[in-house]
């Protein structure tokens, strides 16, 4: 699932403007479905939700169209999509180290007094 | 629709859960958000066969291999991650920090734990990109761009909340009001009468 400059879905572009937008259109889609999801009354996520689409368009920016179909420009913009989650599922296991080292914390240490229930002894 | 868009589409309904999960009081979560979450999983997990991408799909992603290597991936992702995640909280219930130390629970999440640790070891992908150095560089910069996202993402909530009518300041609690709020909390800490 590697990207080389053989196989590149940009044309013109190259490798590291790529995997920065790959990371940037991951995000946006990943903001954009929390504020929908989470949209009430006590929110104004306009702002945020324009960012986060055109975070998520945003390799549309340097797409050279000339060449390319509708139905292309949805394909490829579809294996961004996975490009990014395989890259983030990837980076992963840098959560589960932290994950291993909360877990090591919470086998050894002890719960510490309640400081409020000794602020309202006090 | 290609399975590419069919893995897309189970990752949204996945983000779509978790974020539904964080909305509302702790005590009374989403009852959507399980099921989206179950969905999205078997969307992912059970993806279709790469069928005939001709004319379609470019030719280096939609091949067999590609199919297989990807499909091989998530599934020993969501392997580990489901074990990962259970041993944690299995290590939360048995810990002393919020209820009595239970050691079977303790011994059992450990060997979730190392057991996800070992399954992430053998996945065949992490050896293709150690193999191959140009492959962590873009590693490196897929996560400037997420950096950099988040950068801009942070900024504009900032923007918008400072941006917000705020309520009119309140004044300060007398000190009867202290005693009452005071006298909640002792209640409600201790369970007292």
């Amino acid at each position: 699932m590697a990207y080389t400059d053989d196989n590149s879905i940009l044309p013109q572009s190259d490798l590291i403007l790529q995997s920065i937008l790959i990371g940037m259109c991951f995000i946006g889609l990943w903001f954009f479905i929390h504020l929908l999801v989470t949209w009430n009354k006590y929110h104004r996520p306009i702002p945020p939700i324009l960012v986060s689409l055109f975070l998520f368009l945003s390799p549309l920016l340097v797409v050279d169209y000339s060449d390319l179909t509708q139905d292309s420009i949805n394909i490829h913009f579809t294996i961004y999509l996975n490009l990014g989650l395989v890259m983030f599922l990837s980076l992963s296991p840098i959560f589960l180290a932290l994950l291993t080292f909360q877990a090591i914390r919470l086998s050894i240490n002890r719960k510490s007094d309640d400081p409020l229930i000794e602020m309202l002894n006090d | 629709m290609l399975w590419i868009h069919q893995t897309i589409i189970g990752w949204a309904l996945i983000l779509a859960a978790i974020s539904l999960n964080r909305m509302g009081p702790a005590f009374k979560r989403s009852k959507f958000s399980s099921p989206i979450l179950l969905l999205g999983l078997s969307i992912i997990l059970l993806i279709q066969g790469p069928g005939d991408n001709t004319g379609s799909c470019l030719e280096e992603f939609c091949t067999l291999e590609t199919y297989l290597e990807f499909q091989n991936f998530i599934i020993s992702s969501s392997i580990w991650i489901s074990l990962a995640l259970l041993g944690i909280m299995l290590i939360i219930y048995g810990s002393e920090w919020y209820s009595k130390s239970n050691p079977i629970a303790l011994i059992f999440a450990w060997l979730l734990i190392f057991y996800s640790w070992w399954t992430v070891i053998n996945i065949d992908f992490y050896h293709e990109i150690l193999e191959q150095p140009n492959y962590l560089f873009n590693y490196f910069f897929f996560a400037l761009g997420i950096l950099i996202s988040l950068f801009i993402l942070i900024g504009v909530v900032r923007w918008t909340e400072i941006n917000t009518p705020r309520d009119p300041i309140i004044d300060e609690m007398d000190e009867r009001e202290k005693r009452i709020v005071t006298e909640i909390i002792r209640r409600n800490i201790r369970g007292d009468d």
